[in-house]
């Protein structure tokens, strides 16, 4: 230990100089982390004195059908957004790969643009599109002699909407990851593959799949995590107030918890039990992949 | 020799900028209101916070050359959520604060932490109590009415806005006279409706909206004085089935969104709705293929308010004086008047509102002078003792009711489930 001090002092000038990225970064990650940890036993509104409560915010959250209700939400919406979402990503960089597509740049962009919209926006878009009575795609299925859907009405319906736009916003990005994985794959394997008399799809499955699989991993990682911090979809199609059924996500109800209910202690502690979440199922998806590696 | 110089440069920056840090904590510690000390340099510096549309910019720029001794320096921040939270961390972490912040209806929830605020009645606000209206200023007063945290600024009364043409049509009550002189309850405004809806298919609001509303009008909310919980009684449970009956005899518009709204006023599927004086704006850029025929009218079952915010003055400013003379200029009733003029923020002086200046004919309305409706309403605005735990309890209850309409519940049960939700919830250590 003192070794080390005396390393750091005879190199203080360096230290000095990556010192402003440390200092912010104790004082608005370091801190802020270890404070909430302290926080998540108490009792706090932001103003007034903390009352330390124990584990009774934890008690409460595990007996409370809210925090439930938002945390089958999340899942229905990160199965129904990633799952279907993933494998057309693949499909797309699969087809942008081939040597008969032409403008692969042009494509590159034109998946990749939604990703950076503002989201605001997007949802406010999505929001007039499936508008239950003058939404545009009820307009469109009552041409096409169906009947209108009241989306916003049935927490189905709400998640839908909300993983479609989830989907629309990520496919494109996961699809230049892929991209880039299967541009790195040699070509003399597809070759020999060929030479072998393989049929397209079993190139695919054979060659393509498990060359990619450590990018998937990290597709499927990525948006695990991301799944569980759906926040602005729900936030800006509900408001504070009145959501709509099943629009309800854990990063929101954490939020609504917090800054709009004053519960600060309380919103603290869900977040630790969202970090927790979040930790399990990422270990679990490391897990998975890397057993079926032998 | 070069790095050495350039050490030594970044020692002094940081040098400084602890000593400054430090001389900041020190102003804080002793900012016990002694402002002489700063007078050496000339100008009182007021930091202001505020939002767009709190409070008129001509109004600021009239303050500072009312007030050549005072440096106003004005800071418009966003508004809503991020206003608060960003006032309450100030006023928890301390530092160099603003001297004059702008509050919304949530000043209730800073009444419990008066201390953290200058009390204008030591400043002489019992001068000026007269002119404002008093249920908005016993807003900003402590219970046992010792304490002003703020001075009012502007009202939002609740009124009622509607089709003139489409009630015209039905043969009923059409005039805002007529309104004010027929509709007194919502059962007759339901009975309006009816025969609206019969003749020419048009609605109101949601079911939700409805509830809401109603709610506005009542002087008792969730909470009583003493914090015990009054949400499960016969005034919110009358609220909650007038709602549903106004639903169940389809007289409701079940809009999903803002968007469908605006679409709804402008195809003229929306006769009436409840709407607090800032709605003008909101209904002439929503709806505009049907101007001209629009009225506004005193509404039935009595006054709410929905909005309109307050100015005060935060302990740890060196100057209580000169701010207070500040926010005493930039909310009286003439300057309120210009607010009124450039927003649409109804003022909190009754005094001004006979004034011609004050007269609002809008082509959208068929002419019709809004201020007289909004005048009229405003005195008789009821307010509910507020809680900081309101919003949870108006969250669960329009959630449930809204399942009423949206998924078809039964309204006892989804009545039953929301208070058995909002009493775990109070439950709470």
């Amino acid at each position: 230990m003192g070794g080390l001090l005396k390393e750091i002092y005879k190199s203080r000038t360096l230290y000095l100089f990556i010192s402003p990225f440390y200092i912010l970064f104790l004082v608005f990650s370091v801190f802020p982390i270890f404070f909430s940890i302290y926080l998540s036993f108490h009792k706090w509104d932001g103003i007034g004195k903390m009352t330390s409560v124990g584990f009774n915010n934890f008690t409460y959250m595990f007996h409370d059908p809210n925090f439930w209700q938002a945390l089958i939400n999340n899942v229905a919406i990160w199965l129904l957004a990633n799952g279907p979402m993933l494998v057309c990503a693949l499909i797309i960089a699969y087809v942008i790969n081939l040597s008969i597509v032409k403008f692969k740049g042009f494509f590159r962009i034109a998946f990749f643009l939604p990703n950076i919209t503002a989201m605001v926006a997007v949802v406010i878009i999505f929001q007039s599109m499936f508008g239950n009575e003058y939404g545009l795609v009820n307009f469109l299925l009552v041409k096409l002699g169906l009947g209108q859907v009241a989306w916003f009405n049935s927490s189905t319906g709400v998640r839908v909407i909300i993983a479609l736009m989830i989907a629309w916003r990520y496919l494109g990005y996961n699809a230049i990851i892929y991209l880039s994985g299967l541009q790195r794959i040699p070509k003399d394997l597809y070759e020999a593959a060929n030479l072998d008399g393989a049929t397209m799809f079993q190139s695919f499955t054979k060659i393509t799949l498990p060359m990619l699989r450590s990018i998937i991993l990290f597709t499927v990682m990525m948006s695990t995590i991301g799944g569980f911090q759906i926040f602005t979809e729900p936030q800006v199609l509900a408001g504070n107030q009145s959501p709509y059924p099943g629009s309800e996500t854990i990063v929101l109800y954490m939020f609504r918890e917090g800054f709009v209910y004053q519960n600060y202690g309380y919103a603290a502690s869900v977040s630790w039990v969202l970090f927790v979440i979040i930790g399990f199922i990422s270990v679990l998806n490391w897990k998975i992949f890397n057993k079926s590696d032998d | 020799m070069k790095i050495k110089s350039l050490t030594n440069a970044l020692l002094a920056i940081l040098v400084i900028l602890a000593v400054t840090a430090c001389g900041q904590n020190s102003n804080n510690a002793s900012s016990s209101g002694n402002g002489n000390d700063n007078a050496a340099n000339g100008k009182v510096k007021l930091k202001m916070w505020y939002w767009n549309g709190a409070i008129s910019d001509s109004t600021i720029e009239a303050a500072k050359a009312k007030f050549p001794n005072i440096d106003l320096q004005a800071e418009k921040l966003p508004s809503g959520a991020d206003f608060l939270t960003k006032l309450k961390t100030t006023i928890t972490g301390g530092g160099s604060g603003p001297d004059i912040v702008t509050m919304d209806s949530w000043i209730s929830t800073m009444l419990s932490y008066n201390d953290k605020f200058v009390n204008l009645y030591d400043q002489g606000a019992r001068d000026i109590q007269s002119e404002y209206l008093d249920w908005k200023w016993k807003m900003g007063t402590t219970p046992d009415d010792k304490y002003l945290i703020a001075l009012p600024i502007d009202v939002a009364p609740v009124v009622l806005y509607y089709r003139s043409d489409l009630f015209k049509e039905a043969g009923v009550a059409s005039t805002p006279e007529e309104f004010k002189n027929q509709v007194k309850t919502w059962d007759d405004y339901f009975n309006l409706l009816k025969t609206v809806n019969e003749k020419t298919g048009s609605q109101t609001a949601t079911i939700v909206d409805i509830f809401r509303s109603l709610l506005g009008q009542s002087s008792e909310a969730y909470f009583d004085q003493d914090g015990k919980y009054i949400g499960d009684q016969a005034h919110i449970k009358s609220a909650w089935d007038s709602a549903v009956q106004a639903y169940q005899a389809g007289l409701t518009f079940p809009y999903s969104s803002d968007s469908e709204k605006n679409a709804a006023m402008n195809n003229g599927k929306i006769s009436s709705f409840s709407g607090a004086s800032w709605a003008v704006g909101d209904v002439i850029a929503a709806a505009p293929d049907t101007k001209g025929k629009w009225n506004i009218a005193y509404p039935p079952g009595g006054v709410g308010n929905q909005g309109g915010s307050f100015m005060g003055i935060l302990k740890s400013t060196k100057y209580p004086k000169e701010a207070y003379e500040v926010i005493k200029f930039l909310v009286s009733p003439e300057n309120l008047m210009v607010g009124y003029k450039d927003f649409g923020n109804y003022p909190s002086t009754p005094e001004i509102y006979a004034k011609p200046e004050m007269v609002n004919k809008n082509e959208f309305f068929g002419n019709q002078d809004l201020s007289t409706v909004f005048a009229d309403a405003a005195k008789d605005v009821k307010v509910a003792h507020t809680d900081t735990r309101d919003d949870m309890v108006l969250n669960e209850l329009t959630k449930a009711l809204g399942t009423v309409d949206a998924q078809k519940r039964d309204s006892e049960k989804a009545w039953k489930d929301a208070q058995e939700q909002i009493n775990r919830q109070l439950s709470r250590q």
